[in-house]
C-alpha cells in the first residue's frame, strides 16, 4: 500500500509544485518580443534617414483633401503601394481637442476593422468651426480649431501631424516615422504546380513541393497563426496591427496608461520592455515592471512647466508602449504606440492648464458616477467571512471596539460552488436576516459576482444563457469553456447590448434570492481570468458579438460586465434610484462612470504599500479616480506596524477597504492589540471625519474631471521639482498627505510646495509651515503627515458614529486656513448620499465658502441650480493663522456668538454659530 | 442608597420628558450621567472631569463638546468621548459611547438613547432581565454543580499528585540498588571473562602444539563442520579467545558459507539466544566481523570442542546468563529512569491553583463536526482526523493552546486554541476555523468554575432591580 500511496503523494506534491512555479512566472506573460505583431512595428523602426525596407513611409495625397462640414478627409497610401489606400479623418472636438482616424479605405469583402464602441460620451460634439489656416500646399496644410485657436499643421509627405499649443509644436504624430498600418489581406494560398505524370526523378520533385510547401507554411508562422507556450492563435484575420509614434514635444514626463505596477512618472523602456495594455490576471504581481495588469487606459499625458497635453489611442486589442527620450536638442519625449487589431483612432488633448486637460478626457469618457456616500467610507472584507454567524460577530466587533465601517464583504466561498446569485444555504441560510441586521446600522453588504459561469445545467443561469446561445464562441463557433474557481465555466458576451440587459436582470430582487436593497456588488475576475487559458485569459480567436474576435475588444470585456452588473443595481428599484455600487478589478477608459476599481492582488509588503499611491496617481490621471489598494495586502501577512500605516495611507485614498487572502490570518483592525487597535482606529475615524471634503471633491470630479487624489504637479504645474514626486499626494486642492510607508520610519521629508508665498497647516498640531521648503517631520507610529493647504476651507463632520448614513444629519464642522493674506475659500457639496436626485430634480446643495475682510460668506457657488432641503447646520467653525484676535463675531442674524482664540497657535474657534446649510448667510469677526 | 439612586435614576429620566419634548437641545444637565457622577453635574459651574477647563452649567449638554474630554455632553453625541448613562431599569445599567445616540439604532434597552424618536425602540429591558435572571440563575446552578465536582477534582489531583510524587520517590530509591546490582554484575562479568580468557589461552597453547605435532605427521585435509550445531555467542567468545592465533589460520582451508550453514549458524542462534536483536547487535558489535568469525571459526570449533572439557562448556553459559542478566537489569533502569523524568515533567506543568486540571491530564475529548473528528487532550496533543493540530504549548489566560501541528498547504502549521469555561462535565465543543489552519474550540470543565465568579453571580442575584 505504502508505495502507491507515496508515489501518488509525490506527484502531487509535484503538480502543485509545478503550478506555484508557474503561477509566479512571468514567462507566462507576454512581452514585445513574444508578440509577433510588436516584433513586427518594431523591426520598421529605424531612423527614417536610414530608411530599411521594412520602413513603411506613409504619405497623404494631395488631390484627396476635403474639408467637409468640419472634417478634412484624405486618402493616404504606403510609398510603392498606390493600390492600398487608406482613409483619414481628422477634425476637432469641442474643448480644444483633435481626433483623427485612419482606416482601410476599402475593406475586403466579409472583412471588418473593430471600432471601440460604448466608451466616448455620445455628447461629444464636432467643432465644425475649424477651418484653413493654411490650405494644402508645399507640401502641408494648417487647420485652427477650437477656442484657444490651437493649429494643426499637416504634413503630407511623409505624413505627419504637428499640434501646435501656445504657438509651439506639443504633439507631434508620426514624427519618427513609425507608423504602420497592416491592411487585412486575403489568406495566401500555395499554387502548387499540377502534378506531372510519373517519370523519373519523381522522388526529388516531391521532396521540392514539400520543401515549398513547408517554405510557404513558415511565411505565414506569426502572421496568419502564432503559438505562444502551448496555446496556438488560429488568426484567421492575418497582420492587423497598426502602430504610430507621438513625440510629447518640450517634456521630460510622461504619465497614465495604466494599469501598471509602476512609477507614477513613466520609465524610459527603450531596449527593454514596453508598456503593455492588456487586462491580465496576474498571480503575484511584482512591483516596477511595465507588464500588463487587470486594467488599461490607453490615455498618455506629458506636463512641463508649459502645459498639460495627452494623446489618447482609442484601441481595445493587446497594445503596447515604447517611451524613450528624443535625440533632439529639446527634451522631449518619444513614445510608439503599437496595437494587435482595431482601427487607428486618436485623440489630442491640447490642455493647456492641468484643468483644461481634465475637462477634455472627461468630455470624451466621461466623470466619475457621483457615489453613495457609503462607498467612500470604509469597506471590511476577506476571503472570506464564513457564515452568518461570523458576519454578525465582525459586525459586533467594529462596534464593541469604537471603530466605524460601512461595508462588509463576502467573497466567493457564500455562494453555493461558485455559482454567483446563489447562497451557500449551510453557512447563509437566512441573507435577508443578516441584511436586516447589517440595514439596522445603515451598514451594507457587497457580494462578489464573477463573469464565468459555471458549466451545471441545473445551474438556473448557466442554462438560462446556454439556451438563449449567450456564451462567448471557440474559433469553431461552439460554447467556448473555460476553467475559473467553480470548474468548468463559461463566459457570457457581454460586447453584446442584449446579453447586458439580460445580465441586468438577474439582479431583480426576485431573482437574486437573499438580495436586498443594502446589497451591492463586486465583479472580480472579468479581464477575464480563464485558469489555463492564454496568460491566464481567453484565447484571441474566440468570437464575440458582431462577429468580431477576442482579440479586437479583449480590453473591453471587464468594462462591458461591470457596466452590466451596475446596470442591473440600477433596475432592481422600481424607481431606478439608487445610485449602484459595484467594485471591479478589470477597466478602461471610461469605467469611471461605471464604479470603482481597486489593484488587485497586491501582496502584505512594505514596498506594496509603497506603490499604492504612485498607482492610484496614474489611474486618477487617466480619469479612474475612484480606486484603491487592498489594505493591508492580499497576500501573506501583515504585521502590526504594516497594517497600522496601510491604514493611515489608505485613509488618505479615494477606495478605502481591508482585504485578505484565504490563506491569510484574521486581521480585522482590532487584532493587533495596543497601540496598533487605538492608531488604526484613529486612522479610520480620520478619513469619517474628513467625508465631506471627500464627497465635495467626488461632485466635483464629477462635474470637471479633476481628479480627487492628485499628485502635487496638478496643484503646483509650475514647480518642475514636483513633477516626479509620486509619495506626496493631495486630497482635492486642499490637504497634502505623506504617508509613512516604510518600516520603523521616525521621521520623514514633507515636500511643502508653493513657495514662501504658501502657508501649510499641520492638521493635528496646527502648526503653521511656509511653503517653498522641505521640512522634516517627526512620525512615531500614531502619526500621519497631513497638512491643510492655506487658502482652503475644508468642511468635515467631526462626529464620527458607526457608518457613514448615520452621520448624515450630524452638524459640520468648517476648518479655515487662511493664507498670508487672511483669505481662505472653498465648496460643499450636500444631497441625499445615496439617490440620483441630485441629476434628476438638481436636489444639492453646492455652495461656495469664502472668507476675506474678516468675513465669512456662504452661498451658491454661482453655476450651481441645486435646491435642497435639509435641516442641517454648522456647529463649529475653527479659523488657522487669523493674526489678531476679534472683539466681536456675528452673523447675518445679528447673533452674536461666543468664540476662543488662542494667540500662540494663532486659532480661532467659532461656537455654535448653528447657522443653516440651507440658507446663504455671512459670519463677521470684528 | 440603593432607594436614593433609583430615585434620582427617576428624576432624571423625568427631566428628558419634560424637556425633550421642548427642545430636542435643551437637555437637562444631568441627561446621561450615571448615578455616582451625579453629584458633579449640580452646581453653576461644571468643571471637566478629566481636564482642566470650567464652563457655565447651561453648556453641559448643549450639544457643543467644550471639555477635551468629552464629559460635558453626556446626553448628546457632540464630543467623540463622551460616555452615556443607560438605567435599563429592569435589566442591568450600561455606559454607551455617546456616538450612539440618536444613529437609528436601538442600544439601551429602555430605548433611552434614542431620545429623538429616530426610531422607535421598544423597552425590553424586563424580557432581558428575566432573561439574564433566568440565564444568571442557570449560571449560578451549573457554577454551584461545578465548583462541587472543582472540589473533587481537587481532591482527585491531591491524591494523583501524591501518589505521582510517591511514585517518583520510589522509583528513584529503586535506581540506586538497581546501579549496584549492575556494578556487581559487570564486576563478577570482568572477573568470570579473565577467567576464562586465561584457560582458554591455556588450552589453546596446548592445542597448538597438538596441532603443530598433527602437521608433522600428516598433510591437513578439510575440515567438515557440515550438521554440527554452533552457538554464536560461543563463537564470538571463541574467537576473542582465539585473535593471537588468528595470523596462523588461514593457512587452513576454509569451507565457503553456504546457504545450509547459515541456516545452521542462525537455526543454534534462535535455540541458544533468548535476547533480542539490539541485544544481539550489541554483543556481535560489527555484523561484518562476525561473519567473518563465522567463517573461519565455525570448522574450527567444531574440532576444538571435542577436545573441550564439560566444565568450560558451562562456565560459557554462565557468562551468558551473566550478561542476559545485566541487560535485563539495564532495561529496568531504562524504564525507570523514563518514568522518573514522565513524572518530573509533569511537574513542570501550569495546572491551575491546587492543580485542578491535573485529572484532565492524560484524557482526550472529542468533538464532531460535519466534515471532521476533532480530539483533544489537555497538556499533549490535539488532531483533526489523523492530521496534528499541535501539541501542547502554554497556557494562554484560560486559553489552552496547541502549536506545530501539521504543516498547512500554503498556510502555518496547524494550531488550535482551547477556551477553558466553567462546566459541570468535561465537554469540547463548538471547533472554528477563524484562520486557514488555526483552530479555535470551547471546552467546558468544572475545573474552569470560579469560586470569586460565583460571588459577583450571587452578589447580582441579590441586587436585582
Amino acid at each position: 500500500m505504502n508505495i502507491s500511496k507515496l508515489i501518488l503523494i509525490t506527484l502531487i506534491i509535484l503538480i502543485i509544485n509545478i503550478i506555484k512555479i508557474e503561477s509566479v512566472d512571468q514567462n507566462q506573460f507576454r512581452t514585445c518580443e513574444d508578440s509577433h505583431f510588436c516584433k513586427r512595428n518594431m523591426k520598421g523602426r529605424t531612423e527614417q534617414s536610414s530608411a530599411s525596407d521594412t520602413t513603411k513611409i506613409y504619405k497623404l495625397l494631395e488631390n484627396t483633401i476635403q474639408l467637409v462640414d468640419g472634417v478634412i478627409t484624405a486618402d493616404i497610401i504606403e510609398d510603392g503601394v498606390p493600390q492600398d489606400v487608406l482613409a483619414l479623418e481628422l477634425m476637432a472636438y469641442q474643448d480644444n481637442m483633435l481626433r483623427f482616424r485612419i482606416k482601410e479605405k476599402n475593406l475586403l469583402q466579409g472583412k471588418k476593422r473593430y471600432q471601440v464602441q460604448d466608451v466616448l460620451l455620445p455628447t461629444i460634439q464636432i467643432d465644425r468651426s475649424i477651418q484653413w489656416k493654411s490650405k494644402p500646399q508645399n507640401n502641408q496644410f494648417t487647420i485652427e480649431f477650437g477656442s484657444n485657436h490651437n493649429l494643426a499643421t499637416v504634413n503630407m509627405n511623409p505624413f505627419r501631424v504637428d499640434v501646435l499649443v501656445n504657438g509651439k509644436v506639443a504633439v507631434s504624430a508620426n514624427n519618427r516615422g513609425y507608423m504602420h498600418f497592416e491592411q487585412m489581406k486575403e489568406k495566401p494560398t500555395l499554387q502548387l504546380a499540377p502534378p506531372k505524370p510519373p517519370v523519373e526523378g519523381e522522388e526529388q520533385n516531391n521532396n521540392e513541393q514539400n520543401e515549398e510547401e513547408k517554405k510557404f507554411r513558415e511565411s505565414l508562422e506569426g502572421l496568419w497563426e502564432e503559438k505562444f507556450h502551448s496555446h496556438h492563435d488560429s488568426k484567421p484575420n492575418g497582420p492587423t496591427s497598426i502602430g504610430m509614434d507621438f513625440k510629447f514635444v518640450g517634456s521630460q514626463f510622461v504619465y497614465g496608461i495604466p494599469e501598471h505596477a509602476s512609477t507614477m512618472a513613466l520609465k524610459n523602456t527603450k531596449g527593454e520592455h514596453p508598456y503593455r495594455l492588456y487586462n491580465l490576471d496576474v498571480f503575484e504581481y511584482e512591483l516596477d515592471k511595465t507588464m500588463a495588469l487587470y486594467g488599461a487606459v490607453p490615455l498618455m499625458l506629458s506636463h512641463d512647466t508649459e502645459k498639460t497635453v495627452g494623446v489618447f489611442w482609442l484601441n481595445a486589442a493587446e497594445t503596447y508602449i515604447d517611451i524613450e527620450d528624443s535625440k533632439t536638442e529639446q527634451p522631449s519625449k518619444d513614445t510608439h504606440w503599437i496595437s494587435e487589431s482595431g482601427i487607428m483612432d486618436v485623440f489630442i488633448l491640447t490642455g493647456p492648464s492641468p484643468k483644461e486637460f481634465f475637462v477634455q478626457y472627461a468630455t470624451l469618457t466621461g466623470t466619475t458616477a457621483l457615489p453613495q456616500m457609503f462607498s467612500i467610507a470604509y469597506h471590511q472584507s476577506r476571503w472570506n467571512y464564513k457564515s452568518e454567524e461570523d458576519v454578525r460577530q465582525v459586525d459586533q466587533a467594529f462596534d464593541d471596539n469604537s471603530i466605524p465601517y460601512d461595508v462588509i464583504w463576502l467573497d466567493i466561498e457564500h455562494t453555493d460552488g461558485k455559482r454567483y446569485f446563489t447562497w451557500d444555504r449551510s453557512n447563509f441560510p437566512t441573507p435577508e436576516n443578516m441584511l436586516a441586521e447589517l440595514d439596522k446600522k445603515s451598514r451594507k453588504l457587497v457580494t462578489i459576482v464573477d463573469p464565468h459561469i459555471k458549466k451545471d445545467s441545473n445551474y438556473y443561469i448557466y442554462s438560462e444563457a446556454s439556451e438563449k446561445g449567450y456564451y462567448v464562441k471557440n474559433k469553431d463557433r461552439n460554447d467556448f469553456e473555460g476553467w475559473c474557481w467553480p470548474g468548468t465555466s463559461s463566459y457570457l458576451d457581454f460586447t453584446n447590448p442584449v446579453i447586458r440587459d439580460w445580465w441586468s436582470s438577474q439582479f431583480a430582487y426576485d431573482k437574486y434570492k437573499g438580495s436586498a436593497k443594502n446589497l451591492y456588488i463586486w465583479n472580480d475576475m472579468n479581464e477575464p481570468s480563464v485558469f489555463g487559458g492564454p496568460e491566464v485569459s481567453m484565447h484571441k480567436d474566440n468570437i464575440h458579438y458582431g462577429d468580431y474576435e477576442h482579440r479586437d475588444v479583449h480590453n473591453l470585456y471587464g468594462y462591458y460586465y461591470h457596466m452590466a452588473t451596475a446596470q442591473g443595481l440600477i433596475q432592481r428599484n422600481p424607481d431606478h434610484n439608487d445610485r449602484p455600487f459595484v467594485l471591479s478589478r478589470a477597466f478602461f477608459a471610461g469605467t469611471q462612470r461605471i464604479g470603482a476599481i481597486w489593484t488587485g492582488d497586491n501582496a502584505a509588503k512594505w514596498d506594496h504599500l509603497a506603490i499604492s499611491n504612485p498607482m492610484l496617481l496614474s489611474l486618477g490621471l487617466a480619469g479612474i479616480t475612484f480606486s484603491g489598494a487592498d489594505v493591508g495586502g492580499f497576500f501573506g501577512n501583515p504585521d502590526a506596524e504594516l497594517v497600522a500605516r496601510w491604514y493611515q495611507a489608505a485613509a488618505f485614498q479615494p477606495f478605502f477597504r481591508g482585504h485578505a487572502h484565504l490563506d491569510a490570518r484574521r486581521r480585522e483592525p482590532w487584532l493587533f492589540g495596543e497601540p496598533y487597535t487605538t492608531v488604526i482606529r484613529q486612522a479610520i475615524q480620520a478619513r469619517y471625519s474628513y467625508l465631506p471634503l471627500w464627497y465635495t471633491a467626488f461632485y466635483q470630479n464629477n462635474q470637471t474631471g479633476m481628479p480627487v487624489l492628485r499628485p502635487l504637479w496638478v496643484e503646483f504645474p509650475q514647480e518642475s521639482a514636483l513633477f516626479a514626486v509620486e509619495d506626496h499626494v493631495m486630497v482635492a486642492d486642499s490637504l497634502l498627505v505623506k504617508p509613512v510607508v516604510q518600516q520603523g520610519q521616525t521621521s520623514t521629508n514633507v515636500i511643502l510646495p508653493g513657495g514662501e508665498s504658501q502657508l501649510w497647516f499641520e492638521v493635528d498640531t496646527l502648526k503653521k509651515f511656509q511653503g517653498g521648503q522641505t521640512v522634516e517631520i517627526s512620525t512615531p507610529l500614531e502619526k500621519i503627515p497631513v497638512f491643510q493647504r492655506g487658502g482652503t476651507i475644508v468642511p468635515k463632520k467631526e462626529r464620527v458614529r458607526r457608518s457613514s448614513s448615520q452621520m448624515r444629519e450630524d452638524p459640520y464642522t468648517l476648518v479655515i486656513a487662511l493664507d498670508k493674506n487672511q483669505k481662505a475659500s472653498g465648496q460643499l457639496y450636500i444631497d441625499d448620499e445615496h439617490s440620483f436626485n441630485h441629476h434628476r430634480s438638481n436636489e444639492y446643495l453646492y455652495k461656495q465658502l469664502t472668507f476675506e475682510n474678516g468675513k465669512l460668506t456662504y452661498k451658491d457657488v454661482p453655476q450651481s441650480k441645486g435646491k435642497y432641503n435639509f435641516e442641517n447646520t454648522v456647529e463649529k467653525v475653527v479659523i488657522l493663522g487669523l493674526e489678531n484676535k476679534p472683539s466681536k463675531i456675528e452673523t447675518s442674524n445679528k447673533d452674536t456668538l461666543s468664540f476662543e482664540y488662542d494667540q500662540s497657535t494663532q486659532k480661532l474657534t467659532i461656537r455654535k454659530p448653528l447657522v443653516s446649510v440651507n440658507s446663504d448667510w455671512t459670519i463677521s469677526l470684528n | 442608597m440603593k432607594i436614593i439612586c433609583i430615585l434620582l435614576v427617576l428624576v432624571s429620566i423625568l427631566s428628558i420628558c419634560v424637556y425633550s419634548k421642548a427642545n430636542k437641545y435643551e437637555l437637562s444637565p444631568t441627561f446621561g450621567v450615571s448615578p455616582e457622577l451625579l453629584e458633579y453635574y449640580q452646581g453653576k459651574t461644571f468643571s471637566c472631569l478629566r481636564s482642566n477647563k470650567q464652563i457655565p452649567i447651561e453648556q453641559v449638554n448643549d450639544d457643543y463638546c467644550d471639555c477635551p474630554d468629552g464629559t460635558d455632553e453626556p446626553g448628546t453625541s457632540a464630543c467623540n468621548n463622551g460616555v452615556f448613562y443607560c438605567a435599563n431599569k429592569g435589566y442591568k445599567p450600561s455606559n454607551l459611547h455617546t456616538s450612539l445616540l440618536n444613529d437609528g439604532f436601538c442600544d439601551c434597552c429602555d430605548g433611552s438613547d434614542e431620545y429623538l424618536g429616530k426610531v422607535t425602540c421598544p423597552n425590553n429591558c424586563q424580557d432581558l432581565g428575566s432573561e439574564l435572571r433566568k440565564k444568571r440563575e442557570q449560571e449560578i446552578e451549573t457554577y454551584t454543580a461545578g465548583l462541587k465536582k472543582k472540589s473533587e477534582m481537587e481532591e482527585e489531583s491531591k491524591s494523583i499528585w501524591a501518589s505521582k510524587q510517591e511514585e517518583l520517590e520510589r522509583l528513584k530509591k529503586e535506581i540506586d540498588p538497581l546501579n549496584s546490582d549492575l556494578k556487581e554484575l559487570q564486576t563478577k562479568k570482568d572477573n568470570k571473562q579473565k577467567e576464562k580468557d586465561a584457560e582458554r589461552q591455556a588450552l589453546k597453547e596446548k592445542r597448538q602444539q597438538e596441532l603443530k605435532e598433527l602437521e608433522e605427521q600428516q598433510e591437513p585435509k578439510p575440515l567438515d563442520g557440515e550438521g554440527q550445531e554452533i552457538n554464536t555467542d560461543e563463537l564470538k567468545e571463541s574467537k576473542e579467545g582465539s585473535e593471537d592465533v588468528q595470523p596462523e589460520v588461514p593457512t587452513v582451508e576454509e569451507k565457503p558459507l553456504t546457504s545450509e550453514n547459515l541456516e545452521t549458524i542462525s537455526r543454534g542462534k534462535d535455540q541458544n539466544d533468548d535476547h533480542n536483536d539490539d541485544n544481539n547487535d550489541e554483543k556481535h558489535g560489527d555484523s561484518f566481523l562476525y561473519m567473518l568469525v563465522q567463517n573461519h571459526f565455525s570448522t574450527l570449533w567444531n574440532f576444538f570442542k571435542q577436545y573441550l572439557p564439560k566444565s568450560v562448556y558451562s562456565d560459557l553459559n554462565d557468562l551468558e546468563s551473566l550478561e542476559s542478566e545485566i541487560s535485563s537489569k539495564k532495561d529496568t533502569l531504562r524504564e525507570k529512569e523514563n518514568a522518573i523524568s514522565d513524572i518530573e515533567k509533569l511537574f513542570t506543568y501550569d495546572f491551575g491553583k491546587n492543580n485542578v486540571y491535573l485529572p484532565l491530564h492524560g484524557k482526550c475529548f472529542e468533538v464532531k463536526t460535519k466534515e471532521y473528528s476533532y480530539s483533544f487532550c489537555p497538556y499533549d496533543k490535539a488532531q483533526q482526523g489523523h492530521t496534528s493540530l499541535g501539541k501542547f504549548e502554554k497556557w494562554e489566560g484560560s486559553v489552552m493552546e496547541f502549536a506545530n501541528g501539521q504543516q498547512c498547504w500554503g498556510g502555518p502549521k496547524r494550531s488550535l486554541k482551547v477556551s477553558f469555561e466553567c462546566g459541570v462535565d468535561n465537554e469540547a465543543y463548538d471547533v472554528q476555523e477563524p484562520s486557514k489552519c488555526e483552530y479555535s474550540m470551547k471546552f467546558k470543565t468544572a475545573a474552569a468554575c470560579d469560586s470569586e465568579h460565583l460571588k459577583i453571580l450571587s452578589l447580582d442575584k441579590d441586587h436585582q432591580l
